[in-house]
């Protein structure tokens, strides 16, 4: 095993330009082809053009490929995979410049670095025909619709999680961040709807409210709740609109509500009194409040002593990657609510700012190597463990 | 009339197995360099020979070379390019004995010296959208169809604000100047979409019998030699879709056309279609507003030729053309 991740690890200074290369067009592709898939569609042309043929696209739009799928090892598969975001900065922001040591542009740091570094390590281990005494499932999930709803990965672990023995998801930058846990997360839309006014009606009806006064209203009640400190309960509201017309009060008001807690019992106690203080405001003011669940994701922190978290902690110090253990991304949350104990690894050093977004090339080779490594002691770990349990 | 330009007009995803395209090179037992003339291209030239490098040479070995000729820039161009793995030349540098000119046709022309391929592609170094198509586009044409001896690239070409594209306002010199002139004097050339694309292959025996303008009318001078040496059958032109590239100004515009211009009164003359009764003018005026008055201002343009490669004795022996 160590002589074949030697001759892999020899390869990884050719992978590293053959991976900028592929993020670099990834990033411009979105505009070139104008069409709605078009991320996947690069996905697709570029595993032909690798000579991978046997990918398989669900109706989801997920881009699989087995490596090692024989009979006898299918059944333990780790879940190698990239969660697709769509870049929504313009064109003219997404073109790459590259320095000698930094690739700088929006959207290199994400998807296209990460979609990236899957297409070519899948690549390399099929090319060296490399034994794993596993399967790998590789997996490209498209951009959800709906930010933080991620249907098509869950429709594709749902089917699968029956062999899904660990998930390892690939980050673009904060090489040496291990994702391990969950934050637990409620996103509400929050509805008011109340009579259409004119400019001139809560002039000559006092009491009146209109949609938008209900709803900034609830947001001040909701955060001005002293939350008890160790709760680590928070509430973001992260968009709040109406429907403006000229001359008119707005009748319909619409709010987003982001509800955030350390563990899942916290969680449902700030759920239940947002819950109760919508219903209360309803009541006061006499008005429809409705509220809608969007997203749920329960917190979870079952990773912290599984030998998967560790071996890859300790890969990263052999590797002189300081460890910096931290929150998992949402969609990597879908693996620890079925059981699946799952990682996220960042490739290499980076910023995403405002005004500035760049990788660093030379720590990419590094942050290759850890992966590689994780990859091949997986098989390891995971001893006995077959599928996410039920729930 | 069969248009012969029109007929060999192809798109660039006619072209796209590359795999066939390497097979093709091997069987007709080719060399194919590619060339990027640069001056000051820091921000893009990186990229290009990234990719081009990894999908063209590492992943099909389309390319034999890739080569940067350098016009002593300034920033750091050279040393990226170096870096991402391109034989780097400082055009000053190659065949000192015949001088130095500064523009982007002393580079290509130089770069015939040095390139080994039979086939030669040359690149502009400031496209944002690179894609091994602007490559295997062109060479595809040349691989695929053996009567055509030189291609020239055609693209959308949206001009890159700031933050955003917008969707037209490229190729305004072609349209005001180019198309008009080669449908006064060479209407079958018209039929070249966009006759100025600085992206554009050629077998050597045929570039190596091109005179080059050391400047902005390399390529309409190209277009009009061989036009005059083959015919138009020998020229082909692939859809590269888009390009986008930073935009040049008015001012700019207008001594590239200035440019040309002098290169299509040399060339009409040299074929005797036209016979100017004085010797134009070479310097090139623009009006300037200072306090509140209108100023000329003036850019001496001298037309600079270099000549055919083949004439020259050092070309001749490294390439042993006198055998």
């Amino acid at each position: 095993m160590q002589e074949m991740i030697n001759k892999l690890t020899m390869q990884l200074s050719r992978l590293r330009d053959s991976i900028l290369s592929d993020a670099i067009m990834f990033n411009q592709t979105a505009y070139e082809a104008r069409g709605r898939q078009q991320e996947l569609e690069f996905i697709t042309h570029k595993l032909e053009e690798l000579g991978v043929d046997d990918y398989e696209v669900d109706d989801t739009g997920n881009i699989s490929v087995h490596l090692n799928a024989s009979r006898d090892i299918i059944e333990k598969s780790l879940l190698l995979f990239v969660q697709l975001h769509r870049n929504k900065f313009s064109i003219a922001d997404r073109f790459i410049e590259l320095s000698s040591q930094k690739a700088y542009g929006a959207g290199i740091a994400e998807s296209a670095l990460a979609s990236a570094v899957l297409l070519n390590l899948l690549h390399l281990l099929k090319k060296e025909n490399v034994s794993l005494g596993m399967n790998i499932l590789f997996l490209f999930s498209p951009p959800p619709e709906l930010e933080g709803r991620f249907l098509a990965l869950e429709s594709f672990v749902e089917k699968h999680r029956h062999h899904i023995a660990a998930a390892l998801e690939i980050n673009g930058i904060s090489l040496g961040e291990i994702g391990y846990r969950s934050v637990g997360e409620y996103t509400l839309d929050i509805r008011s709807k109340t009579p259409l006014m004119e400019w001139s009606d809560p002039i000559k009806q006092v009491d009146a409210v209109s949609a938008m006064d209900v709803l900034t209203e609830l947001a001040s009640r909701l955060k001005s709740i002293g939350w008890p400190g160790k709760s680590g309960v928070f509430i973001n509201i992260s968009n709040l609109t109406s429907n403006m017309k000229l001359h008119k009060i707005p009748n319909k008001a619409m709010m987003r509500l982001d509800i955030m807690a350390h563990d899942n019992r916290n969680l449902e106690f700030a759920k239940n009194v947002v819950d109760a203080t919508v219903a209360k405001l309803s009541k006061e003011l006499r008005t429809d409040i409705e509220v809608k669940d969007v997203v749920h994701i329960p917190s979870n922190t079952m990773m912290e002593n599984h030998p998967f978290l560790q071996k890859a902690i300790g890969i990263q110090k052999a590797n002189n990657v300081k460890t910096k253990l931290g929150l998992i991304n949402d969609e990597a949350t879908i693996m620890l609510s079925r059981g699946i104990p799952a990682l996220s690894l960042g490739m290499t050093k980076g910023e995403v700012a405002l005004e500035e977004e760049y990788i660093e090339i030379k720590p990419l080779v590094t942050g290759l190597k850890v992966l590689l490594s994780v990859i091949t002691v997986t098989e390891n770990c995971l001893t006995g463990q077959k599928g996410g349990e039920d729930g | 009339m069969k248009d012969h330009i029109l007929n060999n007009t192809f798109h660039h995803s006619d072209f796209q197995d590359i795999k066939k395209l390497v097979e093709l090179k091997e069987a007709q037992g080719l060399k194919i360099s590619l060339a990027f003339p640069t001056l000051n291209e820091e921000r893009t030239i990186g990229k290009e020979i990234l990719i081009i490098k990894n999908e063209l040479i590492n992943r099909h070995p389309l390319l034999d070379e890739i080569a940067v000729i350098d016009s002593d820039s300034t920033d750091r161009t050279r040393e990226i390019a170096a870096e991402f793995g391109a034989n780097v030349y400082i055009a000053s540098q190659i065949l000192p004995q015949y001088g130095r000119f500064r523009g982007k046709g002393e580079n290509l022309w130089k770069s015939l010296y040095v390139l080994k391929g039979d086939i030669i592609v040359w690149i502009d170094a400031d496209i944002n959208n690179i894609h091994p198509k602007f490559v295997y586009g062109l060479l595809g044409a040349l691989l695929n169809h053996h009567q055509l001896e030189y291609v020239k690239a055609f693209y959308e070409r949206p001009i890159s604000g700031e933050k955003e594209l917008r969707r037209s306002g490229g190729g305004r010199v072609t349209e005001i100047f180019t198309r008009p002139v080669f449908s006064t004097f060479f209407p079958e050339l018209a039929s070249l979409i966009q006759p100025l694309s600085g992206e554009y292959a050629g077998r050597r025996e045929l570039l190596e019998q091109l005179s080059f303008s050391v400047g902005y009318g390399v390529e309409i001078g190209h277009l009009l030699d061989i036009y005059k040496m083959r015919g138009t059958s020998v020229l082909g032109q692939v859809d590269l879709d888009m390009r986008i590239h930073r935009n040049q100004d008015l001012r700019a515009l207008s001594r590239m056309s200035f440019a040309l211009l002098n290169t299509v009164l040399t060339r009409l003359e040299q074929y005797q279609k036209l016979s100017l009764l004085e010797e134009a003018n070479t310097e090139h005026i623009a009006l300037n507003v200072e306090n509140n008055r209108h100023v000329a201002e003036k850019t001496a343009m001298t037309p600079l030729e270099r000549p055919p490669m083949i004439t020259i004795k050092e070309y001749r022996e490294q390439f042993k053309k006198d055998q």
